[in-house]
């Protein structure tokens, strides 16, 4: 009990360090950000020949993040993997919190922010940025619908239990006792549905984003078939690396049934990037074996170049190899701790592979001799992000785990996690809520009270 | 949906609603930048007025078309009116510009960025700091105009007043405002007024000169189906704008371009055959072509028997010059001088020139004659598709009554330099002012709209000599490095902002006229203005006592502006020259342009003179060598006659201004001349090495050269000229570099035994492997933000050193060596 | 939408400022983002300006004939002094590149314009139709209307745009030359100023349509083609086998007629407008 109380006030203590840590960096933020909005991206180091760099290796990283999450969630909510459904809840609101964070970032990254609306008012058919964004939002409001639907039944039991936002969760539950049971097989029908509808999307948003690349032919390296199934890949890598990341820090399920989800977990993202690797030998095989010098220059800038080792370590190394081998590892592959860091590993590894995807094959410029044609500082070759690209890139992604961090708090999500995780152990269809709410009172009222998820 | 429901979904939709219109209101407010339809039509191209005026971004004077509105100038564009930035050929203007219309090069193109360069001087400024050098912070401190005239007249007053006028050295860029400097530095008193030509190409029109009697023969490069240039990189150093024209359309009619040049030049990247040579040898390879074209009897003999003197010595002279001969000195092989030799002298017309390559060389006179003289034997003169003397006339400079001045040039460069050319040696100057020689103490000097800080050799040299001046006033649009050891810098004007007559480098008569199309920016006066100014105050008087600076030239009445009396005097030159026409006529030209309607004439030389003009010419005998020639003056000697011709075979020709009326193979204006070392001149165009040789310690030969992009030290603070071009990377060959352990972009020293400058190493196969070479005109540490630190100046490697005939500097000379830094 | 992105040029359904079609699509492909659509035609159609179309019946063109050509880059400094582009913004560039050995060498060099595509990348990506193709074949950018993604700057094969970072020469505001405003476009966009189009806009060569007059032709020639040194730059119609080069006088077609004329990176499909004569 001492040890427990001494571990609850440690992990209290850290996690205050983290919200401070977080609030810090999102404030330096927030300043990189209002220095960008009142100077405009002569604040950036982008160039003519590389016009897009860190914040938009990030955004495809985020919707990379968002839609692999969303996949993973309909390998639950369609496909019916229960062994996964205690991720349900989290992949859900990852998947949010990843696609607002990739949207912001390529508003940010927009030369008139504030004309971002013209994508909508004047449409274009032809781009593929065009129906990226509408899929967007598309998919926002399916992600926004699936976790209500999701979290609802934990809203209507947190209404009940009286906790501190119960008269909100009461409202938003939409459902007194007595619609209950209607909803809830509604919600089910529902659920398929939207997941339905949802995987073409994220498919779509994330194949698409792929795309947005892929079309590109006056850059070799961007411009092949294989490209937007690269992406969809990898996000799903990154999407399982991340929920097995966050599952294995936030989750609250009994310990035993934690590590079979995150073993789980682990297991499955290992197998995608396999996946991915094995796509990128297809991709350098071809690349290679046919030599032609402008393909391959921006694969030699991705292995050789000035950033040869985010190639070398960041994505192959820490990003693939290490997780496979601790995921297989008999030992590690067994612990909840090990696992989390693979999974950390691998969402790190593929901010390498963002990088490596938007900013190298920019490099060559399309005419080799072009960054001498004229001489300015947007005009030379190559490209490294400014300290107002970095501050901004950090502060945004501070800004973007703080507040998930505070959703997930304040979002019912241990609720409907457990919920989730008493169905898949035993794997049976979903019990009334009462019966549930009765069952465990205690611990479910505790976690709401117990303060900061962090 | 029930009631609770409804009203809950409202409520929420409400709140999006609320939400997206404060959303919208926000970014609307944002967007909605100023949305006027209507287009704003008061710059577009047809808005305010088009100026006809002339380019002065380098000394080459293309006609331009300037927009102003409201007082701006909003574009610069050619000027089709004016030949120059067409072609030099006047049935090729005639027929062909009015469809395709002229050009201008890219520092033509960024006269607004000179104009407008935020950098510029505004106002004049005095030195606080007495200490001068390179280095040393002026301690500028700003002045009135009233202070500055005050201190600058009181300054030459003194002179004048101590009897010593002569102390007071005056430096002048050479094509612009010139006359009215000139009459200054006259009616003050000083023989010290000298122009830049001498830092240019006055070996040039000393080799021609002596060969066929013309300063400047300009290439009819249009007409020519072979253009062979020695050093001559008129497609990067476009003197003038219609140069590239001219020749790229030569070679679209199938003629040959072979450029001999240690460097790939823009010239030589378009020629047909670069032949890359040893630095200072080309006069080697010129008599090696003379050794095969004599021997093959290849050459004009109708021309060379009528028209040329000293034929059969200069036979004998050739006739140990063989191509193997040459080849040793040139590395041009054997085997390609013996090919371009025949081909020029069997291709007609042909055409060939020289400039500052050879020219810029202790042995750039002999040199350049030997190529003048392949001119002669192939009577590549004044035909068309040959070298034209040109026939110029446009304003006159109105006569001065005053009496020269009796004390001789401060460094005697005059009487040193067997072909003096009236621009004087800056080097002699200089190095005799840096040395506290001279024939008497120099006191004072102008220098105005010049830089010779970087563009003389011998950074040291020339600092120390401005340094020993008591008072130097230095007029400019910038603090250029020059300036910084002025005592007073006056503001110029740039050429859109003031006059002048443009006599173009044309083979006709053409006479363009540069008039201010803005207001100076910062209310100064023009240079002109200023000298009128200063005149004023000294109160200086021609001989008949008249107040020179203020009666005015045309109307003879007291003229209270100097803006007006400067008009009168500069519409004096139109209106007693050749156009005739007053500067107000000369506007209302189109163009702004007067074009002779008579046009190109060939063949000049072999003109008879006309009766009348014989009538009240004299002819004068004189004796050249053993040889009686008669000269034919347009009027007797004393009443200040001018040779017009010479009695060839009993008939008064033009001939050429040669002392046999002949193109000479053996110079006679060198015979029995010494060279300014004392050494005796040849009288045959003999090829001597130069006097700075490669050695061990010094092994490469350092060149440098033009390219569009610059002229000279003056556009390097120009933003849009800088965009194309920063700065001047040291070129070397990439085998030499390889051997020196130097890789591309690798920061070099370059040494010589007279300096060490730093340079950015730019490894290329287009450069003679024992010479390394660069752009002249960076490395500047003054004159503007942008300027300053860029690139690499090589001034300071050289002696401060005129070649020793005709006094040019010698820029080009230099031997180092090259070491990572 | 009426216009479809690579066909023949037609003209511009949306030269209406937000034309109802528009709205109806973008409702229909949100469905019920009602909230959202309106949003957007708040916020978008206060950003439309009239986009000028130019005359059907040309095809601008240009033949570079690098024989001529003497690689001065007089052509980028005339772009310069014509469009009073800002640092960094180059519209026309010039190439060079050195290949050979001593003594050897060769140089490749030519003008790289914008080649006003047929099939043109820029145009295909850009997700506001911003950049979108005149009837006359010139690829235009609408400044109101660009919401610089750069999307087009990557997309365009021959690095022919440039994102406007919002650099300026002079910072001093009461310079002559910051009084002088852009022509391009007819000088709708005016004097420079911080934030504002073309600032933060993506910006490229328009073959100086500005000089266009009412009926489209054009009044002057692009005033790279009228200083051109070499003389190398033929401008003129490609459409209409009798138009001749408005500079030089000789017919477009029938420079195309002789000495192999080749465009770049024919291999992409773009089909650009411009065409090189071998050196
Ligand atoms: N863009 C531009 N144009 C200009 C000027 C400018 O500053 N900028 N200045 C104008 C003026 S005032 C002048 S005088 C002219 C000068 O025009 P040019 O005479 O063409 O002058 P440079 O470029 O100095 O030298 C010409 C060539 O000589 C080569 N060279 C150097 N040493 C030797 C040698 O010993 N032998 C041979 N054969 N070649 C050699 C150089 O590599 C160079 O390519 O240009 C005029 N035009
Ligand atoms: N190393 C090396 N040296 C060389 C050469 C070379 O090839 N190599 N070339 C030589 C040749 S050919 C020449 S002609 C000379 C030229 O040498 P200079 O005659 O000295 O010409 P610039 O170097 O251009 O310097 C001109 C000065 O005048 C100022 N200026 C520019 N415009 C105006 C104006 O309108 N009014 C006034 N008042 N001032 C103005 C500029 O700011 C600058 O300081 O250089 C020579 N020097
Ligand atoms: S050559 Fe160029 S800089 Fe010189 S006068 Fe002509 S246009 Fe002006
Ligand atoms: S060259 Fe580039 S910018 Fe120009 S039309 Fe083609 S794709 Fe567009
Ligand atoms: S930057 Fe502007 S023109 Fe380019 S694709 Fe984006 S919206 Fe279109
Ligand atoms: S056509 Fe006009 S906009 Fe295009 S490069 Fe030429 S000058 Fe510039
Ligand atoms: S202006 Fe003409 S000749 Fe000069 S670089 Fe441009 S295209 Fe070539
Ligand atoms: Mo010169």
């Amino acid at each position: 009990m001492t040890n427990t109380l001494q571990a609850a006030n440690e992990g209290r203590s850290s996690r205050l360090l983290g919200h401070v840590v977080l609030l810090a960096l999102s404030a330096v933020g927030i300043w990189a950000l209002s220095v960008r909005f009142s100077e405009g991206l002569i604040v950036t180091h982008l160039t003519q020949h590389v016009p897009w760099g860190l914040w938009i290796s990030l955004y495809i990283y985020f919707i990379g993040l968002s839609a692999g999450s969303f996949l993973l969630s309909t390998l639950i909510y369609v496909f019916g993997m229960k062994r996964f459904e205690a991720a349900g809840p989290l992949a859900l609101l990852q998947a949010l919190g990843c696609l607002v964070l990739g949207m912001l970032l390529i508003w940010i990254d927009l030369g008139h922010p504030a004309r971002f609306l013209n994508v909508f008012a004047y449409w274009n058919y032809s781009s593929v940025l065009a129906w990226e964004s509408a899929l967007y939002l598309a998919y926002s409001v399916v992600i926004i619908a699936e976790l209500y639907l999701v979290l609802r039944p934990a809203l209507a039991r947190r209404a009940h239990s009286g906790g501190p936002l119960a008269g909100l969760a009461k409202k938003l539950a939409f459902a007194g006792e007595a619609e209950e049971k209607a909803w809830r097989s509604k919600a089910a029908r529902w659920m398929l549905l939207l997941g339905i509808i949802g995987i073409p999307i994220a498919i779509g948003v994330h194949g698409g984003t792929g795309a947005i690349f892929a079309v590109v032919k006056s850059r070799p390296t961007w411009y092949t078939g294989l490209f937007p199934i690269v992406f969809l890949v990898s996000a799903l890598a990154s999407g399982g690396a991340l929920l097995t990341f966050l599952t294995a820090i936030s989750s609250r399920l009994p310990k035993a049934q934690k590590l079979d989800l995150v073993r789980s977990l682990g297991r499955l993202t290992v197998g995608v990037v396999a996946l991915d690797l094995l796509l990128l030998g297809s991709e350098m095989l071809v690349v290679f074996y046919g030599g032609i010098p402008h393909h391959v220059a921006g694969w030699h800038q991705i292995m050789f170049g000035p950033f040869w080792w985010i190639f070398w370590f960041v994505q192959v190394g820490l990003g693939a190899v290490v997780p496979i081998l601790v995921v297989l590892g008999k030992r590690t592959g067994n612990a909840i701790g090990p696992l989390a860091i693979a999974g950390l590993l691998v969402v790190f590894g593929i901010i390498g592979v963002r990088l490596n995807i938007v900013v190298p094959a920019q490099i060559e410029p399309e005419f080799a001799t072009l960054p001498d044609a004229y001489h300015h500082l947007r005009f030379v070759r190559g490209y490294f992000p400014s300290g107002n690209e970095w501050l901004v890139g950090l502060g945004v992604v501070a800004i973007g785990t703080w507040l998930f961090f505070v959703a997930r708090r304040l979002l019912p999500l241990d609720e409907a996690e457990q919920l989730a995780g008493d169905h898949s152990t035993a794997a049976a269809g979903p019990p009334p809520i009462h019966a549930k709410a009765e069952g465990r009172p205690a611990a479910a009222a505790g976690h709401v009270s117990s303060g900061g998820d962090l | 949906m029930n009631d609770t429901n409804r009203r809950q979904f409202l409520a929420g939709s409400a709140l999006a609603g609320a939400a997206a219109g404060g959303l919208s209101w926000l970014l609307g407010a944002r967007t909605a930048e100023a949305l006027a339809a209507e287009v704003d039509k008061r710059y577009d191209f047809q808005a305010g007025e088009w100026i006809p005026s002339c380019c002065n971004m380098c000394g080459g004077q293309s006609g331009i078309m300037c927009q102003v509105v409201d007082g701006l100038v909003v574009r610069i564009k050619p000027n089709s009116h004016n030949p120059n930035g067409f072609s030099n050929i006047s049935d090729d203007f005639f027929k062909n510009c009015p469809v395709e219309g002229a050009v201008l090069c890219p520092k033509g193109n960024a006269g607004l960025m000179t104009l407008y360069d935020p950098d510029r001087l505004a106002k004049p400024v005095r030195r606080t700091n007495p200490k001068k050098g390179l280095g040393v912070d002026p301690g500028w401190k700003e002045i009135s105009w009233e202070e500055a005239y005050q201190e600058v007249s009181s300054r030459m007053k003194a002179l004048r007043d101590a009897g010593t006028p002569e102390a007071l050295l005056w430096f002048s860029e050479d094509h612009s405002f010139t006359h009215i400097q000139g009459d200054f530095c006259e009616l003050f008193g000083t023989p010290n007024y000298s122009n830049h030509s001498n830092l240019c190409d006055t070996a040039r029109k000393a080799s021609f000169k002596a060969v066929m009697g013309d300063e400047r023969p300009l290439m009819d490069a249009i007409q020519s189906r072979y253009i062979l240039l020695f050093g001559w990189n008129p497609l990067g150093a476009t003197k003038w704008s219609h140069l590239p024209r001219i020749m790229t359309r030569a070679r679209e009619r199938g003629a040959k371009l072979v450029v001999v040049d240690p460097f790939n030049s823009a010239t030589a990247r378009k020629a047909d055959e670069w032949v890359p040579i040893r630095p200072a040898t080309d006069g080697a390879m010129a008599l090696a072509m003379a050794h095969v074209i004599v021997r093959d009897q290849l050459y004009d003999k109708e021309f060379v028997a009528r028209w040329s003197y000293g034929f059969d010595r200069f036979s004998e002279f050739v006739k140990d010059k063989t191509p193997d001969w040459a080849e040793k000195i040139t590395t041009v092989p054997a085997a390609t001088i013996e090919r371009i030799a025949r081909e020029f002298a069997t291709t007609q017309p042909a055409v060939v020139d020289v400039w500052s390559g050879p020219g810029q060389h202790s042995n750039a006179v002999p040199g350049g004659a030997a190529i003048a003289c392949l001119a002669g034997l192939t009577g590549g003169f004044d035909r068309p598709g040959t070298l034209h003397l040109p026939n110029k006339g446009g304003n006159k400079h109105g006569h001065l009554h005053v009496e020269k001045p009796k004390a001789p040039r401060f460094a005697g460069d005059d009487k040193l330099y067997p072909m003096f050319h009236k621009s004087g040696v800056y080097c002699e100057i200089f190095r005799q002012l840096a040395e506290g020689k001279g024939k008497y103490p120099a006191k004072m000097a102008v220098i105005v709209f010049q830089n010779p800080i970087m563009s003389v050799p011998g950074q040291e040299t020339v600092a120390k000599a401005l340094g020993n001046l008591e008072f130097l006033v230095v007029n400019d649009i910038f603090l250029s490095e020059t300036a910084q050891l002025a005592d007073i810098v006056v503001p110029g004007t740039t050429y859109l902002e003031r006059y002048d007559w443009n006599t173009h480098w044309v083979t006709w008569p053409v006479l363009g006229l540069r008039q201010p199309v803005v207001k100076p920016l910062f209310g100064q006066p023009a240079e002109y203005e200023f000298v009128v100014e200063l005149g004023r105050r000294l109160g200086l008087k021609d001989q008949d006592g008249k107040d020179f600076f203020w009666v005015g030239p045309l109307s003879g009445q007291r003229v209270e502006s100097v803006t007006a009396w400067y008009e009168e005097y500069f519409s004096n030159e139109s209106k007693s020259g050749a156009p005739k026409l007053t500067l107000e006529q000369m506007k209302k030209l189109p163009g702004a342009t007067w074009v002779d309607k008579g046009g190109t004439k060939y063949i000049k030389y072999a003109s008879e003179i006309p009766a009348d003009k014989m009538a009240t010419a004299a002819v004068v005998k004189t004796q050249v060598g053993e040889l009686e020639v008669e000269h034919i003056l347009d009027k007797p000697k004393d009443q200040g006659g001018k040779r017009i011709g010479t009695m060839l075979d009993g008939k008064p020709v033009k001939g050429f201004q040669t002392p046999t009326g002949k193109v000479e193979f053996v110079l006679n204006v060198l015979a029995g001349k010494n060279d300014a070392t004392g050494k005796p001149c040849s009288d045959l165009p003999v090829y001597a090495p130069r006097d700075w040789q490669p050695d061990k310690d010094y092994p490469l030969y350092l060149i440098n050269w033009k390219e569009s992009t610059h002229t000279h030290t003056r556009t390097q603070n120009n933003r849009w000229l800088v965009e194309l071009k920063p700065a001047n990377p040291l070129q070397i060959n990439r085998k030499t570099a390889g051997q020196l352990g130097i890789k591309d972009g690798d920061e070099v020293w370059v040494e010589s035994k007279y300096g060490k400058v730093k340079a950015k190493a730019q490894l290329t196969e287009g450069i003679h492997p024992e010479v390394v070479g660069l752009q002249h005109g960076f490395g500047h540490w003054a004159m503007g933000k942008v300027a300053s630190g860029a690139g690499t100046a090589d001034g300071a490697l050289r002696p401060t050193k005129a070649d020793p005939i005709g006094g040019q500097a010698l820029h080009k000379e230099c031997c180092v060596r090259v070491s990572k830094a | 939408m009426a216009r479809e992105e690579n066909d023949t040029p037609t003209p511009q359904a949306d030269a209406e400022p937000s034309s109802p079609p528009d709205r109806r699509k973008l409702l229909g492909l949100l469905g019920g983002g009602a909230a959202l659509a309106a949003v957007a035609s708040l916020g978008g159609c206060k950003t439309t300006s009239p986009r000028a179309e130019g005359a059907q019946t040309r095809r601008w063109g240009m033949v570079i004939d690098l024989k001529r050509c003497i690689a001065c880059k007089a052509c980028t400094i005339a772009c310069k002094n014509e469009n009073k582009t800002p640092p960094g913004v180059a519209y026309g560039v010039f190439l060079e590149e050195e290949a050979g050995t001593f003594p050897h060498v060769r140089r490749t060099a030519f003008f790289r314009p914008c080649m006003q595509c047929e099939k043109s990348s820029c145009s295909k990506v850009c997700p506001t139709g911003a950049t979108y193709h005149r009837a006359d074949g010139i690829v235009a950018v609408d400044y109101k209307r660009c919401i610089g993604c750069r999307y087009c700057i990557a997309a365009c094969p021959y690095g022919a745009r440039s994102f406007d970072y919002g650099h300026d020469y002079i910072a001093d505001a009461k310079n002559g030359y910051n009084l002088i405003p852009s022509s391009e476009y007819g000088a709708a966009y005016g004097t420079r100023a911080k934030g504002k189009s073309p600032s933060g806009n993506v910006r490229k060569c328009t073959f100086c349509l500005h000089l266009q007059d009412e009926n489209g032709d054009y009044r002057e020639p692009t005033a790279c083609a009228r200083t051109c040194m070499g003389k190398a730059i033929h401008f003129g119609d490609l459409k209409n086998p009798e138009a001749t080069c408005l500079v030089h006088g000789e017919k477009m077609q029938a420079l195309l007629a002789k000495r192999s004329p080749y465009r770049l990176k024919e291999e992409l499909g773009n089909e650009p407008a411009v065409y090189y004569l071998p050196a």
